[in-house]
């Protein structure tokens, strides 16, 4: 949900990166710890426990004539060793083909600090991380616009904080675009910093209810003097191979599956998928979006 | 000293130019207009923009200016018309980017002078910027920063022509983009209309509008997109009919169907051998009053889902106001309505249609406020239903 609703963002928005993120309604910034993690929050590459890749393609808004609208995401982990911590690549674009497009080039950098905090890892695990990234927007002008270049980018960060707690609760921290990025052709146009706390509980088996493998996470994205909420939760069934997983924001509803399939030597193919019913838009019959991940 | 010695270049210039026939330069005191006929190849020694004065614009028209602009090495400049109507107010219509040392047009928007107007000032700047400083040049070139030259406006088209002899006159309509003829309002009666000398009236009547006979993809539109009169002083009736050749349209049309209808001083009627031909490269009309009175053009639009999509599907924020409004969607009638969504499904904004044709987005967000860069999605709703026209647009700043 949106606290107030009047400032609508719209360039280089914080959405669409990783399948499995948005199957929780993109509430990621306390779950981050795969290949969908380097965009949400940098820091959750530091729990990666294998280098993994991911590529993701989607068709947005399906079932609006006239409307062609494709999002496509690629993420890398690779964990060096605790003493030296994680890097990732990522790369997130979002196109419509003959108008417009927006890239994202993504190199970070995190790494657990437990060790030079003297912090106990039976209470806590903290990492910190950082991200450069190239933000770039192409633009098919017409005849009216001859004098732009059809290119324009630059250059910014994130850094982000993740705590996960031994009692299953995480609390993160991202701030994203932290250097003014101006992409404007005409006139300056800086990308607004975004700031989201995402706060996440795990439980082996849900009290009560005894749902298994259970994560909840809420994210509170700040952006310019904006609110947003988003939330979801995920579960693990069939001796953890299938996930399930449901989320949400105002104007969209989330639903999404996961499948591991394991092979020798601890490396897993997982296929993903997450449906996106947009609840203001008209006559769509929703986004879909699937990812192939491998970790090895 | 810099000033004159620029001007004395100038003059030596402009006298070689004419001396050699490449160029009409106007002057003041000339009664006839000449429109430059044809693209030169400068060769200027200093920065320099050339204009030939337009002395008629007819009301409901537009002043468009061909301009031939000389900025040296420089390699963009702006343009600017600025022009003064009646009240004295001054209104700035800016060009980016124009071409160095080609004919380029600026032009007022249409419907800017209307028959409330009895002139319009107007002059034509120039700026640009070179190593040895920024330059900022006018038309008449020898005009101060203050200096605006005036063109007449005429309302209403009135020619002295004896009809047993026959005979022709012209006006030009304030519009230098049109070639030749095109440029000129025609007047021709044939030899035995009428009887003596009399006062031939074209008169630009203000009853344009949307009298639309359907909506929605499938039906057809018809607007009235030009009204005049054609009156014989002293006459209700001619033996022969008048010729009345290259009009400007009141409203711009891109049908491609049309038809003329006559007021028959009760209801209005198809004007039986009117002859209608539009040119909608010029937006002009020419057709022949068989009787005296009132005409009007009908275009007719067949509708469909693509009929209501703006062609720029493109618009950055620092042109809006000079060279577009905005999106610009098609044929919407009261009760139809836009919403403007950003690439997460929110509503942006929501633009309820007035009747008014083209109905904008301006870029503007619900609150007020600019939208950001990016890519957005229009849904389109009629109020006769039917699908809802979806489409992608992109803002950019």
């Amino acid at each position: 949900m949106s606290v107030s609703a009047q400032t609508v963002f719209a360039a280089f928005d914080d959405t669409y990166w990783g399948v499995r993120a948005l199957g929780m309604g993109g509430a990621f910034t306390a779950v981050s710890n795969d290949a969908n993690a380097p965009l949400y929050n940098v820091a959750g590459t530091a729990f990666a426990a294998q280098k993994e890749v991911t590529l993701m393609g989607s068709r947005l808004f399906a079932g609006l004539e006239g409307v062609e609208i494709g999002a496509n995401y690629a993420g890398y982990v690779h964990p060096i060793s605790a003493n030296i911590g994680t890097i990732s690549f990522a790369w997130s674009s979002i196109s419509t083909p003959g108008l417009r497009r927006e890239d994202t080039f993504n190199i970070g950098y995190a790494r657990v600090l437990n060790d030079i905090l003297r912090l106990d890892k039976e209470v806590v695990e903290l990492s910190a991380g950082v991200n450069f990234k190239y933000l770039m927007q192409e633009v098919k002008f017409g005849v009216e616009e001859t004098e732009f270049e059809t290119y324009k980018g630059a250059a910014t960060g994130d850094i982000g904080i993740l705590a996960m707690f031994a009692n299953g609760i995480g609390v993160g921290f991202s701030s994203k675009y932290i250097v003014p990025a101006d992409i404007g052709f005409m006139e300056k146009d800086e990308v607004k910093n975004i700031n989201v706390v995402g706060l996440s509980y795990y439980s082996d088996e849900l009290p009560l209810i005894k749902i298994p493998y259970f994560t909840a996470a809420l994210d509170v994205m700040f952006r310019d003097s904006e609110t947003f909420i988003r939330a979801g939760v995920e579960s693990y069934i069939l001796d953890r191979k299938l996930a399930i997983r449901l989320g949400g924001r105002e104007e969209a509803f989330d639903i999404g599956f996961g499948y591991e399939f394991a092979f020798a030597n601890e490396t897993k193919l997982i296929v993903d998928y997450a449906f996106e019913l947009p609840l203001e838009l008209e006559e769509s019959y929703g986004s879909h979006f699937i990812a192939l991940s491998f970790r090895f | 000293m810099e000033r004159v010695f620029k001007n004395f270049s100038i003059l030596i210039v402009s006298a070689l130019l004419v001396s050699l026939g490449l160029v009409n330069v106007y002057a003041a005191s000339t009664e006839t207009v000449k429109t430059i006929t044809s693209e030169v190849n400068f060769t200027f020694i200093d920065p320099i923009v050339e204009h030939e004065q337009i002395e008629t614009v007819l009301a409901g028209g537009i002043l468009n200016a061909k301009v031939l602009a000389n900025f040296g090495e420089a390699s963009a400049a702006n343009a600017v018309l600025e022009y003064k109507l009646d009240s004295g107010e001054v209104v700035e219509v800016t060009k980016d980017a124009v071409p160095n040392k080609r004919a380029f047009y600026i032009g007022t928007e249409k419907g800017a002078i209307t028959k409330d107007n009895q002139i319009i000032e107007y002059r034509i700047k120039v700026t640009f910027a070179t190593e040895d400083g920024d330059y900022i040049l006018y038309t008449p070139v020898d005009a101060s920063s203050e200096t605006f030259v005036t063109a007449n406006v005429v309302s209403v088209i009135e020619e002295t022509i004896n009809g047993s002899e026959g005979g022709q006159k012209k006006v030009f309509c304030g519009d230098q983009s049109k070639e030749g003829d095109n440029g000129y309002v025609t007047v021709t009666v044939p030899a035995g209309a009428y009887s003596g000398e009399h006062k031939v009236t074209v008169n630009f009547l203000d009853d344009t509008d949307s009298s639309s006979q359907g909506s929605g993809s499938g039906s057809t539109r018809e607007n009235v997109i030009s009204t005049a009169s054609v009156e014989v002083e002293g006459l209700s009736e001619i033996e022969s009919p008048i010729q009345i050749k290259n009009l400007p349209l009141q409203n711009e049309t891109s049908a491609n169907k049309f038809s003329m209808q006559y007021e028959n001083g009760f209801d209005w009627e198809t004007a039986a051998g009117a002859n209608l031909s539009v040119d909608k490269t010029n937006q002009i009309y020419s057709f022949v009053a068989a009787k005296l009175g009132a005409y009007r053009v009908i275009e007719s639009i067949n509708l469909n889902n693509s009929s209501y999509r703006p062609d720029n599907r493109i618009v950055v924020k620092g042109k809006i106001g000079s060279t577009y409004p905005g999106f610009e969607f098609k044929y919407l009638q009261q009760g139809d309505s836009i919403t403007i969504y950003n690439l997460k499904g929110r509503k942006v904004r929501k633009i309820s249609a007035d009747g008014s044709d083209p109905t904008i987005w301006d870029g503007r967000k619900d609150n007020g406020d600019w939208a950001e860069s990016g890519t957005y999605i229009y849904q389109i709703k009629l109020k006769s239903g039917g699908d809802v026209i979806s489409g992608t647009i992109a803002f950019v700043w």
